[in-house]
């Protein structure tokens, strides 16, 4: 469920899901760099006649947060969420350790995507079932209101707590966050940068993957990127350069998904 | 049998049937568990007059449904089911698959016609249509009869278009006569049972998963299919392989 502006949003499987990038100098967990990616479209039968490519979409990306544990699993109960703003904090970047959202958002049919980067984020994971994760972000909500302290006595003495003392919490950001979904999303993706030299590619990038995450089973599916294969079809007439020194490996877990 | 009015005009009857075949997904998998299509191939051979010709018919229409968007826990909950395709019921249908491409049950239309004279392809039109209503008759075996009409049948090539369709034009379902009137006998051909990896024989789970997801299904024969292991990379290439996830197929004839 997708709260974001006057839209009613249908979530994509597939490309939604947890990623994660090991990177060369990823020695330890918490090194490792973790994205949340959540994709919708737009929904309702006023679409039907617009190719789905072309449809209003949105592209929640929450990134550059850590999972210090180097266990996948531990995401269960994972809690990047402050009700209280940091008055001295900027706005924006890095407010809570849980990492920022961009929000890619085409409106109408076949717009330019508009990208806003660096948002403050609330997010939590607050049910896991295997490999899938419930997790809640709100964005943009400003701070919830100071809960009515006063109480209702009745006639035998008896105190009726209010309204607000009653409401979940979460009701205050499903109503004010401009951003607030709620999904099942599974840990999905690894990408792992691995040396040129490594005698098996998928096996170094697997072990990395054990190592840092705690993942041994195999992969839905893998797929390797070699810049200089792709940009030359040659090896060895391209120039060596920070990039293309290595292959990148990506491993696919759980969501079955056909990557690009 | 199999009738068709199509464009005002009723075409000769033939003996064509309709296939529905139906895949439960992998209960890893997001998106609907259910999936039910829909196939008519209507073939109007040429007269039985001793020539060759280069195509094997002479006209054909056909009439496909990729997702019906029906969930059902017996079988013999289809009899009986009509399904307007209203844009209260579309929306509520309306989802994401496991891949993340949206299910929407677009009737596709093809129409082909060879001219008597040429031997070639004088009439080869698709269109889709998104304002149909389909009612099965009475299960009977693996069998029901339907009916299906649809009204506002566009050409492919003006159906898709940048603005979305306005309440008025939302309110205007199913104006007029039909312009599609189809009457045939659908089988229940196949179950598809796509399942996670889960060991070198899946089929005995896959049988459980299919009596307990749809009641009543006549089962004849089983078949497994492994699916590759998505290795895409120069050096290693994608195989099947027992282990891997797969997808077990029950017919329900021999």
């Amino acid at each position: 469920m997708l709260s974001y502006r006057d839209e009613e949003w249908i979530f994509r499987h597939g490309p939604s899901r947890f990623e994660v990038y090991i990177m060369a100098n990823h020695r330890k967990p918490k090194d490792v760099g973790w994205s949340l990616e959540l994709h919708y479209t737009a929904a309702g039968a006023r679409w039907r006649r617009v190719r789905e490519y072309q449809r209003p979409d949105v592209h929640l990306s929450v990134n550059s947060w850590h999972l210090p544990t180097g266990k996948w699993t531990d995401l269960e109960g994972l809690s990047f969420w402050e009700d209280e703003e940091d008055e001295d904090a900027p706005g924006f970047f890095f407010r809570s350790g849980g990492g920022y959202l961009d929000l890619c958002h085409r409106e109408t049919p076949g717009a330019k995507h508009e990208i806003s980067s660096g948002l403050s984020v609330n997010w939590q994971v607050r049910e896991r079932e295997g490999p899938r994760f419930l997790v809640e972000v709100a964005a943009g909500a400003g701070r919830p209101p100071p809960l009515e302290e006063k109480a209702l006595v009745l006639t035998d003495g008896e105190e009726e707590r209010s309204d607000a003392e009653r409401r979940d919490p979460a009701d205050f950001w499903k109503e004010n966050a401009t951003v607030y979904a709620l999904e099942w999303v599974p840990f999905g993706k690894v990408t792992v940068r691995v040396p040129r030299n490594a005698p098996d590619h998928v096996a170094y990038a697997r072990r990395r993957a054990h190592e840092l995450l705690g993942v041994s089973q195999a992969p839905e599916a893998y797929q390797i990127h070699d810049f200089l294969e792709m940009k030359t079809g040659d090896a060895e007439e391209r120039e060596s350069n920070g990039l293309h020194d290595d292959v990148f490996v990506k491993l696919h877990f759980n969501a079955y998904h056909e990557d690009e | 049998m199999s009738w068709i009015q199509w464009q005002g005009e009723t075409l000769p009857n033939t003996q064509d049937e309709a296939f529905l075949e139906f895949t439960l997904q992998a209960p890893d998998m997001g998106g609907p568990r259910q999936c039910w299509s829909l196939s008519l191939t209507h073939e109007i051979p040429w007269p039985k007059d001793g020539v060759k010709r280069k195509y094997r018919r002479h006209r054909w229409l056909s009439a496909e449904f990729d997702d019906l968007g029906v969930q059902v826990r017996d079988v013999g909950e289809l009899s009986g089911m009509v399904i307007r395709s209203t844009p209260e019921w579309w929306a509520r249908v309306q989802e994401s698959d496991h891949y993340g491409h949206l299910v929407e049950p677009v009737l596709k239309l093809h129409h082909g016609r060879v001219s008597e004279e040429t031997g070639e392809f004088e009439v080869w039109e698709s269109f889709l249509s998104v304002e149909w209503e389909l009612r099965f008759g009475q299960l009977d075996g693996m069998s029901l009869p339907c009916e299906l009409d649809a009204w506002a049948v566009i050409p492919e090539k003006d159906f898709f278009r940048m603005e979305p369709e306005t309440e008025a034009e939302l309110a205007k379902f199913a104006e007029g006569e039909p312009v599609l009137r189809a009457m045939m006998r659908a089988d229940i051909t196949s179950c598809g049972v796509a399942m996670e990896r889960c060991g070198d024989d899946p089929v005995p789970l896959a049988r459980q998963r299919l009596h307990e997801a749809v009641r009543g299904l006549e089962i004849a024969r089983e078949t497994l299919f492994w699916e590759d292991n998505y290795v895409s990379m120069p050096e290693h290439k994608a195989v099947k392989e027992p282990g891997w996830r797969s997808t077990v197929r029950f017919d329900t004839w021999v």
